[in-house]
């Protein structure tokens, strides 16, 4: 453990006393005594604690925080742990009653006094027992229980990958009411990191269904698909028409900020819209999964709950918050002022218009701008206000068509009695999901696909290709000013597009330059995470610090290999040819081992009764009958399927070093298990092809390529299924996978481009990228299953362990992922080429199941036999 | 000779199936299928039929065989009294081999007697055989379909040292799913490109919904929702269930529910528990039922 570096003794007194000082009165002596305990044995902690003290007991009642600070205090003898306790466990007491609570301290303090580090991990929630402790107590249900369900869910729902998320990590410009509020920006779903308002996990989890549903509802029933242009030719926006037009000062504008744009008060029109089009996607939604009717109809009950008063609420907030009201319930409001009646009935009748089967977000706008109309010129006044009747009464008076003048600026209404139109409380269910976000970021998209392609094939960007390019779904606009630019300069190359951008960007405000920026860049962030997103999978991970599995550590994406070519391989098969005609040669020996019932025999152990009948019967009829009548039972299957999992860390770049020759008969590294037979036997050939070899500098990776190469030669011609895997990565949440080869994937070309595509890359965790490969294995249903992992050294990342410095939590955690494989029945075996390997390898192969090839250069030859040797 | 003379004479298996139809079999077109399987039958071209399984293939091909034998019927072509079977189907298996499909010599009493196999007759009587997932059985039978699937149509019958031209109303048609490929179980090239290909797939709602209707005995709003179901579930196709759930299931569960199981447990009967064995994916294929049956 490193050494406490202390704090000064007046900092910490400081912190301490200004944090007892902000606490509440009745909590003030429990803290103080708390924090001067941490002092006295980790000073640190105790800053920490104090620095954080106010937010967390801020969360917590009265009687909460005597009961929290009481358990933080029995656990102060390990500062650590009190610690971790003290920054991270305040918000459970929202979720479990104090008994359960009580017991799962208790749980976490017992394991403290085995292993520090554990109880550590244990209060951030971090371990496999602690997790599941919190599981069998708790009612509430945490966002990362339910991520692949919900991830599923949604996209079976929506037609189209969504990945689900926490709110907390939703980028920080599409949160906007605040981080608890579900969103999607088209791609995933975020949703409040736990729910636990219900008093049963299955309701919590109901709960959660109807969140994500809403917001795959959106994308499901199209309110990212409002067009500008089908709204302008509305009669019930004509009135609006000429602002619409106007809109003309940003390089592009998603149609969702045209539509708004046409409107003088955001706030108003956004409010009314999301009114109806949250009402309709409610609608949809009841109408379609009606047996989630009763669940979502719950959520929306108790969202009421949460809601002001209609009355208590200005004259045109008060209207809004009723339309939200029936939106959310179906049911009218009666008590509002008698003078309101009539526009409020109004309202319900626009509403009414999206509740069809067929309503699209076109009728949501539509609808929006009668409601608008009707409200927008209305003095926001107290329904006390003894002029709200007439204000009200006249507004009746006005037709439609030509929005009412505004009341405020007739004189008739003292300026202080007309509030400011607030904007709505959100409804929590329904969330803060940005539309114009979404479009423009979707819309950025299709135009950068369109623009790359266009690169990639020389092709000119014309305006034509331009406007065909947004055409097809983006729906955004460029100004005319962007436009007649590029109609000026027709045959535009691409590259000259990207010159009048940043012209144009140059022309913009800071302000709308920075916005640009960060959608574009968060456009690109999409659809980075699109390309991966349904190939993203999850791993424990063991952590031998704390002798239990954290839960979901490891994030492994899948990434297609791209970009190599066909020639490093044909180079290789030609280089080796008499090395992959021998290998062959070698295997095709196998092969007969194969049928599973060997039949039609001339002499075996039994008769096969259809063919001996066979043979009977054409005697007699007196044709000349077969003689194989014969077959052998109980012939081994080859049912094998192997996956070759390829280290393509940093270190695969460095330059084979040879050591020198041992003495004949010394040439192999001394051989564990029965392999030793096969190498012996194939010594003799490997000294041949040797000296017929160029010896030409190479890589590590180069090496692992060729052998790579050989193998799926051999393979191809014995017929066993194989499949080839490379890792890589940089910490934790970023294993990069490379499937190369899959179990179902022929040798295609593609793959062997792919296998001129390997280079070297980052860190090397190796237990995750083993447990997916696991994963693979398993998936395959073959009675053998073989693991090969070829390396160049130990397991490293730098979050592999809390030490950077040490190996040893990567050396645990690969030795764990490998127990596991033969858990499951999956044989590994490791070959590498780090002259260290004997190091580490005995412990994390158990023994024998690995070997450390002494001349790299060998490895083409070596790893047949392996092969060889392991399934034969 | 008939199936059931076959059956008569004892010692065979019943891998394949002569059909007799008394009514039309029940298809609903998807799409082009039955004007493209009209112009390759006019033409004598074989024919693949491709698609994931339960998704209306053999119904398909027995709606076919049943149409055209009767339009031939109507123009007088074929006699109602004499007409043969329309269709022969076999379903493939690994121990399928050429002779099964060809025919063997069977014992009678001290005599030997030759009794073809499926193939053979549907080339003498002028049926549509029907290979279902060809590429299950065993390599030998492709030495049979060449020479019946080009402009030679003859069928070798090694055996007895016979050639068979095929019957002016023989066709070939086999099936395919490219859903579970494996690496040595690939249609080859070589047979492929022998065949006109007819892709299928599962039907769009609302027909699978009418489907569903017909076939199980279910209420339009049910089947509707059944119908939904699968299309859900089928958006999963990429994310670890590749075959999605069959209409064949999808109308299982309909059955269920006519005999009074509820909703939701006949789907989880029928569909989740039989699609998947990963329990995850089973619980979302529970949640998405549950969010379309109230109970
Ligand atoms: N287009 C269709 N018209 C009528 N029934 C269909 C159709 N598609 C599927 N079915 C129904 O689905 C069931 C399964 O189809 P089937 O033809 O056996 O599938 P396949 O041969 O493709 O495996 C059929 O029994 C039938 O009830
Ligand atoms: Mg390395």
């Amino acid at each position: 453990m490193k050494p406490k570096q202390q704090v000064n003794a007046d900092v910490v007194a400081r912190a301490i006393s200004k944090a007892v000082e902000n606490a509440p009165d009745a909590s003030r002596a429990a803290l103080g005594d708390l924090l001067e305990t941490l002092a006295r044995l980790d000073s640190k902690i105790a800053v920490r604690c104090s620095d954080a003290a106010a937010g967390i007991l801020l969360q917590l009642s009265p009687s909460q925080q005597a009961f929290f600070l009481a358990h933080a205090l029995a656990l102060a003898a390990q500062p650590r742990v009190a610690g971790e306790f003290f920054c991270r466990c305040a918000d459970l007491l929202q979720h479990l009653d104090e008994d359960a609570f009580r017991s799962w301290v208790e749980k976490g303090r017992a394991i403290g006094q085995e292993n520090e580090a554990a109880a550590v991990a244990f209060f951030r929630q971090e371990s496999h027992a602690s997790i599941s402790a919190l599981q069998e107590l708790r009612k509430t249900v945490h966002i990362a229980e339910v991520t692949r369900l919900l991830h599923l869910f949604c996209t079976a729902i929506a037609g189209r990958t969504v990945g689900v998320k926490s709110t907390a990590e939703a980028p920080e410009e599409l949160i906007r009411k605040g981080h608890h509020l579900p969103l999607t920006d088209g791609k995933s779903i975020y949703l409040p990191g736990l729910i636990s308002r219900s008093a049963s996990h299955r309701e919590n989890f109901e709960e959660y269904k109807v969140l994500a549903a809403h917001q795959a509802g959106y994308i499901e029933f199209g309110t990212f698909e409002l067009d500008i242009d089908a709204l302008l030719d509305h009669p019930a926006l004509a009135a609006f028409e000429r602002k619409g037009k106007v809109v003309d000062s940003s390089l592009l504008a998603s149609h969702y900020e045209l539509f708004f744009q046409m409107f003088d008060e955001p706030h108003l029109v956004r409010d009314i819209f999301f009114a109806l089009e949250d009402g309709r996607i409610d609608f949809r939604l009841r109408e379609k999964y009606r047996g989630l009717a009763p669940e979502l109809a719950k959520v929306a009950a108790s969202s009421l709950n949460e809601r002001p008063e209609p009355l208590s609420l200005p004259l045109q907030e008060a209207l809004v918050e009723s339309l939200i009201r029936l939106s959310i319930s179906g049911q009218i409001e009666e008590d509002l002022p008698h003078e309101a009646l009539p526009i409020y009935r109004r309202m319900c009748g626009f509403f009414s218009r999206v509740l069809r089967p067929h309503a699209t977000v076109t009728d949501s706008a539509v609808a929006t701008a009668s409601i608008y109309s009707a409200l927008h010129g209305l003095p926001n006044i107290s329904l006390r206000s003894p002029s709200c009747p007439d204000a009200l009464r006249e507004a009746h008076d006005t037709p439609l068509s030509a929005p009412p003048a505004d009341a405020r600026s007739d004189g008739k209404l003292s300026p202080t009695e007309v509030f400011p139109y607030q904007p709505v409380q959100p409804v929590a269910y329904r969330g803060q999901t940005a539309p114009e976000l979404v479009q423009l970021a979707q819309s950025l998209e299709i135009l950068r696909d369109g623009i790359t392609r266009a690169e990639e094939d020389g092709i000119p960007l014309t305006r034509e290709l331009l406007e065909e390019l947004l055409r097809r779904g983006a729906k955004i606009k460029i100004s005319q000013m962007t436009a007649k630019q590029l109609a000026e300069a027709s045959g535009l190359f691409i590259t000259d597009l990207k010159g009048v951008l940043q012209e144009k960007l140059k022309q913009l405000t800071p302000e709308e330059r920075r916005k640009f920026a960060k959608l574009l860049e968060q456009a690109l962030v999409l659809k980075r995470e699109d390309r991966v997103s349904e190939r993203v999978f999850y791993y424990d991970e063991w952590d031998y610090l704390i002798g239990d599995y954290r839960p979901r550590w490891c994030r492994v994406r899948e990434i297609p290999l791209e970009g190599g070519s066909g020639e490093i391989v044909a180079r290789i098969q030609k280089e080796y040819s008499a090395l992959i005609a021998t290998v062959r040669r070698h295997f095709q020996r196998i092969r007969p081992e194969m049928l599973k019932r060997v039949k039609r025999l001339k002499m075996g152990e039994e008769i096969e009764l259809n063919d001996a009948v066979d043979a009977v019967i054409e005697r007699r009829a007196g044709l000349t009958p077969s003689e194989r009548i014969y077959q052998k039972r109980d012939r081994r299957t080859r049912d094998v399927a192997t996956a070759f999992l390829l280290d393509l860390s940093a270190s695969t770049d460095e330059w084979v070093v040879e050591q020198p020759m041992p003495p004949q008969g010394h040439r192999l590294p001394p051989a564990r298990r029965s392999l030793f037979d096969i190498f012996a036997r194939g010594d003799a050939e490997a000294a041949t092809a040797d000296s017929r070899m160029p010896e030409t500098a190479k890589r590590v990776i180069d090496v692992e390529r060729e052998a790579l190469v050989i193998m799926a030669e051999a393979l191809e011609s014995l017929g066993d299924e194989y499949a080839i895997y490379g890792f890589s990565g940089y910490g934790r949440e970023d294993i990069e996978f490379f499937p190369i080869k899959d179990f179902s994937e022929r040798y295609s070309e593609q793959a062997r481009r792919r296998i001129g595509a390997l280079k070297p890359r980052k860190s090397t965790r190796m237990g995750p990228a083993i447990r997916h490969t696991l994963a693979k294995l398993a998936a395959t249903g073959c009675r053998l299953k073989v693991l090969i992992l070829l390396s160049d050294g130990y397991p490293q990342d730098f979050d592999y362990g809390p030490d950077r410095s040490s190996r040893d939590y990567g050396l645990h955690d690969t030795t764990v992922a490998l127990q596991e494989a033969r858990r499951n029945n999956i044989h590994t075996f490791c070959v590498t080429v780090d002259q260290a390997g004997n190091d580490y390898l005995r412990e994390m192969c158990r023994g024998e199941n690995y070997l450390v090839v002494k001349k790299p250069s060998a490895l083409p030859r070596i790893l047949p036999r392996v092969y060889r040797g392991l399934t034969v | 000779m008939s199936e059931r003379e076959m059956e008569r004479l004892g010692g065979v298996e019943r891998f394949f199936e002569e059909h007799y139809f008394t009514e039309q079999p029940y298809y609903l077109p998807i799409r082009d299928e039955v004007e493209v399987f009209r112009a390759a039958f006019s033409e004598r071209l074989p024919v693949l039929l491709k698609g994931p399984t339960g998704c209306g293939k053999t119904r398909f091909i027995e709606y076919m065989a049943y149409t055209l034998q009767q339009e031939r019927i109507k123009q007088g072509i074929e006699s109602p009294d004499t007409a043969t079977s329309p269709l022969i189907t076999v379903a493939c298996h690994e121990d399928l081999s050429a002779s099964d499909l060809v025919g063997r010599y069977l014992l009678k009493d001290e005599e030997t007697v030759w009794i073809d196999g499926p193939l053979t007759r549907a080339v003498k009587i002028g049926a549509i055989c029907y290979l279902d997932e060809i590429v299950e059985a065993r390599k030998d039978t492709t030495v049979l379909i060449h020479p019946l699937a080009d402009y030679r149509r003859i069928l070798p019958i090694e055996k007895k040292g016979q050639m068979i031209h095929a019957h002016e109303n023989f066709l070939l048609v086999i099936s395919y799913n490219p859903g579970y490929q494996s690496v040595l179980k690939n249609l080859k090239h070589s047979t492929r490109q022998r065949f006109v290909a007819i892709d299928f797939d599962y039907p769009p709602r609302e027909a699978e919904a009418r489907i569903i209707v017909h076939e199980s005995g279910i209420d339009m709003r049910a089947a509707d929702q059944l119908a939904l179901l699968g299309e859900k579930v089928r958006h999963l196709r990429e994310h670890g269930l590749e075959e999605g759930v069959s209409t064949r299931l999808l109308i299982y569960a309909g059955k269920l529910m006519v005999s009074g199981i509820t909703p939701r447990r006949a789907c989880e009967l029928a569909v989740a528990k039989s699609i998947t064995d990963d329990r995850e994916l089973e619980q979302v294929v529970t949640e998405i039922t549950r969010s379309i049956f109230e109970s």
